[in-house]
C-alpha cells in the first residue's frame, strides 16, 4: 500500500476500497516503526490526524471529494500550522503553537490531505545535510550512517523510507532538490512567486519557494496542483491562470529539445556521476528528445552570489527573533542588550549564526555596494543566461548534485565544503526559474539525483519530461530494502 | 580576504548574537565565508541592473479595511507570565 | 560674531487610514494594549506585508498638493536596527526612491512677508509601537498597537533660518494635511511629530555647521522654545572654542533645555536594502490624475476665493480659512443665514466665537454652538432685533447653554427696543433727570453726549437701538 502512486491511493478512497483512517494509521505505524532509525519527524500529530482521517472518511461518504481527500502528508517543520508546534529546526522556536495555518497548509487541506505530522529540517533552512537541526541529524534511509541531504532532509528520507505518501519542503538554494538527489525521490522548486510564502517562515525572501517531494514526478504533479496559486496575501505572488500540472504530464516529447550546460558537465565533475545524467538523457533521446549543447557561462558566480545574497536577507528576515513576543528566552538577563544577545546566541546554531553575520556585514556601510548590489548584478547576468539559453533549449539537464550522499559528521570542518554542494542548484533560485530533480540511477549504492531545469511557469513541462522518463526507466520506484 | 577578532565582535554585536570571545573557529569559518563570497569581485558588472525580484511584478495595493480582530490573548497565551503584564509584552528596562 | 540659524526639519505625519499600512489591524487611537497588534504586526515567523491603497493615495494627496514630484516608481526599504518597539527588527521605510520628492510650502511671517520653504522628499513608512518605562520596576512595557500605522515622513530642506520660521511653516504644514484630511493633526495624540536639525554657522558662511537633531517636541510652542534654547546652546559652545557634537538631543519641557540621548546613533549603521517581500510600487499618470481631481480646494486657492466671494481682506480671510474646519463653518453658516449677511457672520466668527474658542481651548471641530443656531443669530442681527452689543450678550448666553438664540432672546427678553416713541419716551426721562448735564452740553461740553448715550442705554436695559437713539439724542439736546 506504501509504494502505491498518490493517484491510486485517492482512487482506492474514492472507491473506498481503503478509509482515510485505515490508510493513516498505516503510515503511522510505519513512523513509529522506522522512524527512530531515521530521526526525520520532530512532530508527530498521530490524533489530530485520525481525527480528520475520520471526517474525511465521512466526506467521502457523502461523495463530496477533493483532489487529494484523505490523503496523508508530512509538511516540513518550516510551515506554520495552526495550534501545532513549529520550530523550523530550531531552539528559537522550541516552544513556538504557531497561531494561524501557512496557506500551502490551509490549500492542502482544503483538498483533503491528512497531516501526519511535521519533519526535520536545517535549521531555518539553512544547510544540506540536515546536521544543523536542534532535533539532532536525519539519516538518509539508503544508508543511515550517511546525510539524507537538507535543508528538507526530513521530508526527503521519510518520503525515501515511505512514510508517507508525500511531503512538502521548501527550496532557497537547493533543498528541495539536493535532498531528492539523495535519497532517490522527486522533489520540485517551483518557479518563484508560483506557492505562497504566507505562513513559511522566511530565510532569503528573493529565493524561497514551497513546493512538493515524492516518490514519482506524477505524485509531485498532484500536491503541486492543489499547492500552487495566487495568493494576495503575498506580495511577491504571482497572478496569473493556474495550470494544470496533471494533464500534460503525458504529452509526448518527441520535439523536446533538452539542452546540457557545458559548464555543468567538465573534467570537474565525477565520471560515475555524469555517467548516471548522460545515460538518463540518452533514454529521453530514445523517446525522441533531442540534445544541444549550451553554455551558461556566469554559473560560477551563483555560489558567491547566493551566500552573498542569502545571508543578506536571512539577517534581516531573522532580526525578528528576540525573545519579546515569542521564541526562546534566556534566564535571568542582565539587562536588555544581554536580553537580545543571550536569547539569539543560545537560540540559535552555529550555522545560522554564520550566515546572520554574514549577512550583516555585506550589508553594512562601506560594503553594500560591493557586496549586496554587485551580487545582485551578478544575479541579473545569472538570469540572463539561462533566458538566452531557453531560446535555443525547452529544457535544460544536469546533475543536481556534484556527489551522492556523504557520511554524517564528515562536512564540518569548513562551512564552505558544505556550500559547494549546491554549484548546480543554487543559480536556478537566483534566476526565480523552476527546478525539479529525480533519481536517475546509484553510485556506491547511493541515490544520483537529475535536475530538469525548465523556463519560467513550465512546471508542466519539466513534470511531463520527468514523467516520461519515469515511465522507462523505474528508479523512482526503488526504495531501501530496510524500509520495504 | 579575512576576519578578525575584533571585526567579529563588531558584527556579533550589530545582529545582536552572543558568541564566545575566545573561540577563534568563529573568525576561521567567517573568514572562509569571506572568500568564497569576495570571488563576485572577478567580474565587471558594470551597468548590469541589479536583480533583486526573479519577477516583474508591481506591488498590489489592498483596500483600506479593518479585517484583523483583537488577538491579544491568542498571541500571548503561550507565553511565560514573566513576559508579559496588564496586555503589555515586558522586556528588561530600556535605558534612554 | 554674527550667526546665523539653519534649521531642517523633519515631520512624521500619521496618515488616518483605518487600517495599517501593512496589516488589517485597526489604526483607533486609544485602545487597550496589543488590542490592536495582529500576527503581521507582532512579526511572527512567517507573515508578509501588503501594502494599504489609501496610504498611497494620501501620500500622492500631500505631493499634489505641495507641487512635488511624484515617483512612477518607487521602492520599500528596511531600515534595520533592535529596539523591543520594533517587532520584525527593522522598520519598513523608503531610502533610496522614495514615493515624492521636491515640492514647496509657502509660509507667512510675522511682518506680514511669505517665504518660499523648499520641501526635500516624502516618504511612506511603518510606524513602531510604544515603549513605557515607569510603570514596571526594572522592565519596559511594549504596546505594538501603534506598530504598523502608516506614516508621511516630510523632509524639508535647511531654509528656515529662526526658530519662528521653523514655527511657521509647521503649521502651515499641519493645516494643510488637515485640509487635505489626510492626518487628524493631533499633536497630544502623536499624529504630528516633529524634529527639528538645528546648526548655527557664521552669517556669510556657506558651509553648514555641525547640526543636532532635537526630537520629543510636541506643540508649536515647545518647537519654538527648543529651537531657541539649542541655538543659544550651540552659540555658547562656539564661541568659547568648543565643537558642536551631531547628536540627537531631547527637549524637556519642564527644565527647557535639550540634552543628549545615549548615543544610539554610533551603534547604529542601519544596512538599507529593498525589502524582498514588496515589489516596486508603480503610479501611473492616470492614477494621479484621478487623485488630482479629488483633491480638495487647498488653502491658498479658498483664501483667495474667500477675499473675492465675500468681499474679505486678506486679514480676514488669513483668520477664517486657517483652517478648513474653520472655513466649512463659515460657508455653512453663510448658506443659512444668506449671501447678504455674509459680513456680519464673518465678524461673529472673527469676534465672538474665535475669542470664546481661545479662552476654552477648544478647537471649531468641538465648537459647542452649531452652524444653524449661529445662523439664526446673524439673521437676529441683520434683521434688527438685536444690536451688536445685544448680540454679544446673547452670544455669550449661547457659549453656555447651546440653543436657538431666539429662546435666549425670549428668556431673557433682550429684543433690541426700535420704537422711536418708546426710545424719546427714555429719553425725556433721560433729559429731564439730568438738567445740570444738559445745560453744560448746550454751553458746548459736547463730550457730554457719550453721557447721555449711556444713561439711556442704562435705562433701557442696553436694548434701545443705538443708532435711533443717537438720531433722537441730537434733535433733542440740540
Amino acid at each position: 500500500m506504501h509504494n502505491k502512486s498518490i493517484t491510486e491511493l485517492v482512487n482506492s478512497l474514492r472507491n473506498k476500497q481503503i478509509s482515510s483512517v485505515e490508510l493513516t494509521k498505516l503510515f503511522l505505524e510505519r513512523i513509529k516503526r522506522y522512524d527512530k532509525k531515521l530521526n526525520s519527524l520532530i512532530t508527530n500529530t498521530a490524533t489530530q490526524a485520525l481525527a480528520a482521517a475520520a471526517i474525511a472518511d465521512q466526506a467521502i461518504s457523502n461523495g463530496a471529494t477533493g483532489l487529494l481527500t484523505g490523503l496523508p502528508i508530512l509538511h516540513k517543520d518550516i510551515f506554520c500550522t495552526n495550534g501545532v508546534k513549529t520550530s523550523c529546526g530550531s531552539r528559537m522556536l522550541d516552544n513556538f503553537i504557531a497561531p494561524y495555518d501557512a496557506t500551502v497548509v490551509t490549500k492542502l487541506k482544503a483538498a483533503g490531505t491528512i497531516m501526519l505530522g511535521k519533519t526535520n529540517m536545517d535549521e531555518f533552512a539553512m544547510g544540506s545535510s540536515n546536521e544543523n537541526s536542534y532535533y539532532g541529524a536525519v539519516s538518509n534511509p539508503w544508508n543511515t550512517d550517511y546525510v539524507p541531504g537538507g535543508s528538507s532532509g526530513g521530508s526527503a528520507a521519510a518520503i525515501a523510507a515511505r512514510l508517507a505518501p508525500a511531503a512538502t519542503g521548501t527550496d532557497t538554494g537547493g533543498s528541495i532538490r539536493q535532498p531528492a538527489a539523495f535519497c532517490g525521490i522527486t522533489g520540485i522548486k517551483p518557479t518563484y512567486g508560483l506557492v505562497s510564502r504566507f505562513g513559511m517562515i522566511a530565510y532569503a525572501s528573493s529565493l524561497d519557494q514551497g513546493g512538493p517531494m515524492a516518490a514519482s514526478a506524477e505524485d509531485c504533479a498532484v500536491i503541486l496542483q492543489a499547492m500552487a496559486g495566487f495568493d494576495p496575501k503575498d506580495s511577491t505572488s504571482v497572478d496569473r491562470e493556474t495550470s494544470d500540472y496533471i494533464k500534460d504530464l503525458n504529452a509526448p516529447i518527441n520535439k523536446l529539445v533538452i539542452g546540457m550546460p557545458k559548464e555543468f558537465f567538465s573534467a570537474d565533475l565525477d565520471p560515475e556521476i555524469a555517467k548516471v545524467v548522460e545515460t538518463a538523457i540518452k533514454e529521453l533521446e530514445k523517446i525522441g528528445a533531442t540534445v544541444k549543447s549550451i553554455s551558461l557561462p556566469n554559473s560560477h558566480l551563483s555560489i558567491p552570489a547566493y551566500y552573498v545574497i542569502a545571508p543578506a536577507e536571512c539577517s534581516s528576515n531573522l532580526a525578528r527573533y528576540d525573545g519579546v513576543r515569542y521564541g526562546y528566552r534566556c534566564e535571568h538577563p542582565a539587562d536588555l542588550d544581554d536580553f537580545y544577545c543571550r536569547n539569539r546566541g543560545e537560540g540559535f546554531g552555529a550555522e545560522v549564526k554564520r550566515r546572520i553575520m554574514i549577512g550583516t556585514y555585506v550589508l553594512s556601510s562601506g560594503y553594500y555596494d560591493a557586496y549586496y548590489v554587485k551580487a545582485q548584478q551578478i544575479r541579473h547576468l545569472i538570469a540572463n543566461d539561462f533566458t538566452k539559453a531557453f531560446k535555443e533549449v525547452d529544457v535544460i539537464m544536469c546533475p543536481t548534485t556534484p556527489e551522492t550522499a556523504f557520511k554524517i559528521g564528515t562536512k564540518n570542518k569548513n562551512p564552505v565544503d558544505m556550500y559547494l554542494n549546491d554549484i548546480y542548484t543554487t543559480g536556478i533560485n537566483l534566476a526565480g526559474l523552476p527546478g525539479l530533480s529525480m533519481p536517475a540511477g546509484f553510485v556506491n549504492n547511493l541515490p544520483v539525483g537529475v535536475q530538469i531545469i525548465g523556463n519560467y511557469f513550465q512546471e508542466a513541462k519539466i513534470l511531463n519530461v520527468a514523467h516520461q522518463f519515469q515511465k522507462v526507466t523505474n528508479w523512482h520506484q526503488q526504495s531501501p530494502q530496510e524500509f520495504a | 580576504m579575512s576576519f578578525v577578532q575584533d571585526d567579529v565582535k563588531k558584527l556579533a554585536y550589530l545582529a545582536r548574537l552572543a558568541i564566545d570571545p575566545f573561540d577563534t573557529s568563529i573568525v576561521e569559518d567567517l573568514s572562509n565565508i569571506l572568500q568564497l563570497i569576495s570571488k563576485i569581485n572577478e567580474i565587471n558588472a558594470e551597468n548590469i541592473t541589479p536583480m533583486e525580484h526573479s519577477q516583474e511584478v508591481s506591488q498590489r495595493c489592498r483596500p483600506d479595511i479593518v479585517t484583523e480582530p483583537n488577538v491579544r490573548d491568542l498571541m500571548q497565551a503561550e507565553i511565560p507570565e514573566i513576559a508579559k503584564a496588564a496586555g503589555l509584552y515586558l522586556v528588561p528596562k530600556v535605558v534612554e | 560674531m554674527q550667526w546665523e540659524t539653519v534649521i531642517g526639519l523633519e515631520v512624521h505625519v500619521q496618515l488616518n487610514t483605518k487600517s495599517k499600512i501593512f496589516s488589517g489591524a485597526s489604526t483607533a487611537y486609544g485602545a487597550a494594549p496589543n488590542t490592536q497588534a495582529c500576527a503581521i504586526d507582532l512579526g511572527l515567523p512567517g507573515v508578509l506585508p501588503v501594502l494599504n491603497e489609501e496610504a498611497v493615495r494620501m501620500a500622492v494627496k500631500f505631493g499634489l498638493a505641495v507641487n512635488s514630484n511624484i515617483a512612477a516608481r518607487s521602492v520599500f526599504d528596511r531600515k534595520n536596527y533592535f529596539y523591543p518597539d520594533l517587532p520584525k527588527g527593522y522598520q519598513i521605510s523608503q531610502f533610496t526612491h522614495p514615493i515624492v520628492s521636491g515640492g514647496e510650502l509657502t509660509i507667512d511671517l510675522e511682518d506680514g512677508t511669505t517665504k518660499k520653504i523648499n520641501i526635500t522628499r516624502a516618504h511612506l513608512e511603518e510606524d513602531a509601537g510604544k515603549s513605557l518605562h515607569e510603570a514596571f520596576k526594572g522592565q519596559t512595557g511594549i504596546d505594538l498597537n501603534r506598530a504598523g500605522i502608516p506614516l508621511l515622513e516630510i523632509v524639508s530642506e535647511p531654509e528656515m533660518r529662526s526658530a519662528a520660521e521653523a514655527v511657521a511653516y509647521l503649521k502651515k504644514l499641519h493645516a494643510l494635511v488637515k485640509y487635505l484630511e489626510i492626518c487628524d493633526g493631533n499633536m497630544q495624540e502623536g499624529s504630528f511629530r516633529c524634529d527639528a536639525n538645528v546648526s548655527i554657522r557664521p552669517l556669510g558662511q556657506k558651509e553648514f555647521g555641525t547640526r543636532a537633531e532635537i526630537k520629543n517636541v510636541n506643540s508649536f510652542k515647545f518647537v519654538e522654545k527648543a529651537i531657541n534654547y539649542e541655538v543659544s546652546r550651540q552659540i555658547a559652545i562656539l564661541e568659547s572654542g568648543g565643537t558642536v557634537a551631531q547628536e540627537t538631543r531631547l527637549y524637556d519641557s519642564q527644565k527647557n533645555d535639550t540634552r543628549s540621548m545615549r548615543s544610539k546613533e554610533e551603534a547604529n549603521d542601519y544596512r538599507y536594502f529593498p525589502d524582498p517581500d514588496l515589489e516596486p510600487l508603480v503610479i501611473t499618470a492616470d492614477f494621479i490624475a484621478k487623485i488630482k481631481q479629488e483633491l480638495p480646494e487647498l488653502p491658498t486657492a479658498k483664501h483667495t476665493r474667500f477675499m473675492s466671494q465675500y468681499s474679505m481682506s486678506d486679514y480676514e480671510a488669513n483668520i477664517l480659512t486657517a483652517t478648513k474646519a474653520s472655513a466649512d463653518f463659515y460657508e455653512n453658516t453663510v448658506k443659512i443665514s444668506g449671501m447678504n449677511n455674509s459680513k456680519i457672520t464673518a465678524n461673529l466668527m472673527i469676534g465672538e466665537l474665535n475669542a470664546a474658542l481661545n479662552k476654552d481651548t477648544l478647537e471649531i471641530e468641538n465648537c459647542p454652538i452649531t452652524v444653524e443656531q449661529l445662523a439664526k443669530l446673524v439673521q437676529r442681527v441683520a434683521d434688527n432685533t438685536l444690536s451688536g452689543k445685544l448680540a454679544k450678550t446673547v452670544f455669550e448666553f449661547m457659549w453656555q447653554q447651546p440653543q436657538d438664540p431666539d429662546l435666549i432672546i425670549e428668556q431673557q427678553g433682550l429684543k433690541q427696543v426700535t420704537d422711536s416713541a418708546a426710545i424719546e419716551q427714555i429719553i425725556d426721562t433721560v433729559i429731564a433727570n439730568n438738567q445740570k448735564q444738559l445745560t453744560e452740553y448746550r454751553a458746548g461740553k459736547q463730550q457730554l453726549f457719550g453721557f447721555f448715550v449711556g444713561q439711556v442705554m442704562k435705562a433701557s436695559q442696553g436694548k434701545a437701538n443705538p443708532d435711533q437713539v443717537n438720531k433722537i439724542l441730537q434733535e433733542k439736546l440740540s
